[in-house]
C-alpha cells in the first residue's frame, strides 16, 4: 500500500515525498499553526527544520532564522552533486582516444 | 497402496477435505466482518477518499452547476500480493494409505492460511496507534497510514481543503485519550463520531454501533452494553447503550499482536454500515487448493494452497480506537 506522499508533502501534510510526519512532528505542526497562526506550508518548513515547540519557534523568529524549504534543500543537494559531477548529464565526458 | 492411477481420486478426496475445512474457517473468520474482502481482478487498487465534496450550492438561472472534482480527495494505491504454502503427500503416506494423516495435513493447512489472514487483519487495527508502518504477520513491512498520511487512529486527521483536523482516537469525557473500556468512554466516542464534521464544516454523523473487543474484554463489554441498568452503578437508570450499541464483536486475535505485544486492553467502536469503507482487504483470489505436482527426487505429491490479497486503509472515521492504556 502506498499513499500519495508527494501530494501530501506539497500541502505540508507529509515531511517529504517519501516520508510521512512522525506523530510528534504532526502535533508540532498543528500546534504552530494554531498558536502562531501560521499557514500549514510555513509551519511545515519550521517543523522540517527541527522546530517542534512554540518556544523554539519564537526563539527562531528572534534570531531571524529562515527555515530551509524542501526546494532550498533540493537545490542545495543538486548543487553539491553537480559540483562533484555526480548528476546524470552533468558529469564530464571523457572522449576515447583514437 | 495409492498408485499413480489413483491420483485423481486422491486429489478429489483432498479437495473435499479442503472445502469442508475452508467452509468452517470462513464462518469463524472475524476479519471479514470488518474488512472489505470483496473479490477484485485489479492487481493494483487505486482508492480515493473524499473529504466531503462541497458542491451543492444554489445556482442562478441559466448558470452552470458547480463542479466537484477528485482533486479534493486523498488517494492510496495497494497492490495484490501472493501468499501460500504447499501440502506434501509423501510416498510413505501413499504407500501405507495413511488417509488420516493426509486429512490432518489439509485441515491444518487450511486453518493456518485463514489464521494468518485473520491475524494480518487484526494487526492492522492493533498497529494503528503509532508509527508509520509495522512488520506484518508474514514478516514484511505494512503501512498503517490512512490516505491523509496519518496513522489510523489519531486525534488529528488532516484534509487537503483547509487546516481543520478530525479525530477517531477514543477519549473519555475528561478528554483523556486511549481510555480503558468503560461506559463513559463509549458514550464520549459515540458523541465525537456523531458530531464529526467534514472539512467544509458539514456534519457527517458516524453511528458507532459495533463494539469490537478482545476475548479478555468480552465480559466487561457485555456487562457494559447489555446490562439492563447502568453497569457498575447502583442507580436505577435504564442502560441506553443497550439499544445504541447493537452488536459486540469478540475477536480473540486482538488479545496479542503478532509481534507478541499484549494488546488485550485495545478496543474499537465501528459504524457497522460503513466500516468496510475504512478497512480494505480486497482479494484477487481467496485461499484455494490447486492440483499437485510430483517432486521427482522424493516422489512426494505437493498440493499448493495460495491466495492473493492486500490490506489498506480508506476514510478513517468509520472506526474509532483506543489502546485502553489510561
Amino acid at each position: 500500500m502506498s499513499i500519495n506522499l508527494g501530494q501530501l508533502a506539497s500541502q505540508g501534510r507529509a515531511k517529504s515525498s517519501s516520508q510521512p510526519w512522525a506523530t510528534e512532528e504532526l502535533e508540532a505542526l498543528l500546534l504552530l499553526e494554531k498558536e502562531r497562526s501560521l499557514n500549514r506550508l510555513d509551519a511545515a518548513d519550521y517543523v522540517r527544520n527541527g522546530i517542534l515547540t512554540v518556544e523554539a519557534y519564537d526563539a527562531s523568529k528572534e534570531a531571524a532564522f529562515k527555515p530551509k524549504t524542501i526546494e532550498d534543500a533540493k537545490a542545495e543537494v543538486d548543487a553539491t552533486l553537480m559540483k562533484g559531477g555526480a548528476l546524470f548529464g552533468k558529469a564530464k565526458v571523457v572522449k576515447p582516444k583514437k | 497402496m495409492i498408485l499413480t492411477t489413483d491420483y485423481s481420486t486422491l486429489t478429489q478426496k483432498l479437495n473435499e477435505w479442503y472445502n469442508e475445512s475452508a467452509n468452517e474457517r470462513v464462518q469463524s473468520w472475524i476479519g471479514q466482518q470488518l474488512f472489505d474482502v470483496s473479490t477484485t481482478d485489479w492487481q493494483t487498487y487505486n482508492y480515493l477518499i473524499l473529504n466531503g465534496l462541497a458542491k451543492f450550492d444554489r445556482v442562478a438561472e441559466g448558470a452552470q452547476l458547480p463542479v466537484a472534482t477528485s482533486v479534493e480527495g486523498d488517494s492510496v494505491t495497494a497492490t495484490q500480493k501472493r501468499f501460500g504454502g504447499r501440502i506434501s503427500i509423501t510416498k510413505d503416506m501413499r504407500m501405507f494409505d495413511r488417509y488420516d494423516q493426509m486429512q490432518e495435513l489439509v485441515h491444518s493447512g487450511v486453518d493456518f492460511a485463514f489464521d494468518r489472514i485473520d491475524q494480518s487483519q487484526a494487526d492492522m487495527l492493533l498497529n494503528g496507534f503509532a508509527g508509520t508502518s509495522f512488520t506484518d504477520v508474514y514478516g514484511y513491512s505494512q503501512s498503517n497510514l490512512t490516505p491523509d498520511g496519518v496513522v489510523l487512529f489519531s486525534a488529528s486527521h488532516t484534509n487537503n481543503q483547509n487546516a481543520t483536523t478530525s479525530r477517531n482516537l477514543i477519549r473519555n469525557s475528561a478528554g483523556t485519550a486511549n481510555p480503558a473500556l468503560s461506559r463513559d468512554a463509549i458514550v464520549t466516542a459515540r458523541k465525537d463520531a456523531k458530531i464529526h464534521k467534514d472539512p467544509n464544516s458539514t456534519n457527517r454523523p458516524v453511528d458507532l454501533n459495533l463494539l469490537v473487543v478482545s476475548a479478555t474484554n468480552e465480559d466487561l463489554a457485555e456487562r457494559t452494553v447489555y446490562s439492563s441498568g447502568v453497569q457498575g452503578t447502583p442507580n436505577v437508570d435504564l442502560n441506553p447503550l443497550k439499544s445504541k450499541v447493537s452488536n459486540i464483536l469478540v475477536w480473540s486475535r486482538l488479545d496479542v499482536r503478532s509481534d507478541g505485544t499484549d494488546t488485550s486492553a485495545y478496543w474499537f467502536l465501528a459504524d457497522s454500515k460503513n466500516i468496510k469503507k475504512t478497512l480494505k482487504s480486497p482479494f484477487a483470489q481467496k485461499p484455494q487448493m490447486g492440483e499437485s505436482a510430483q517432486v521427482h527426487d522424493s516422489l512426494n505429491w505437493e498440493y499448493p494452497i495460495d491466495a492473493y490479497y492486500t490490506l489498506f486503509l480508506g476514510q478513517p472515521f468509520n472506526i474509532f480506537g483506543s489502546t485502553g492504556a489510561n
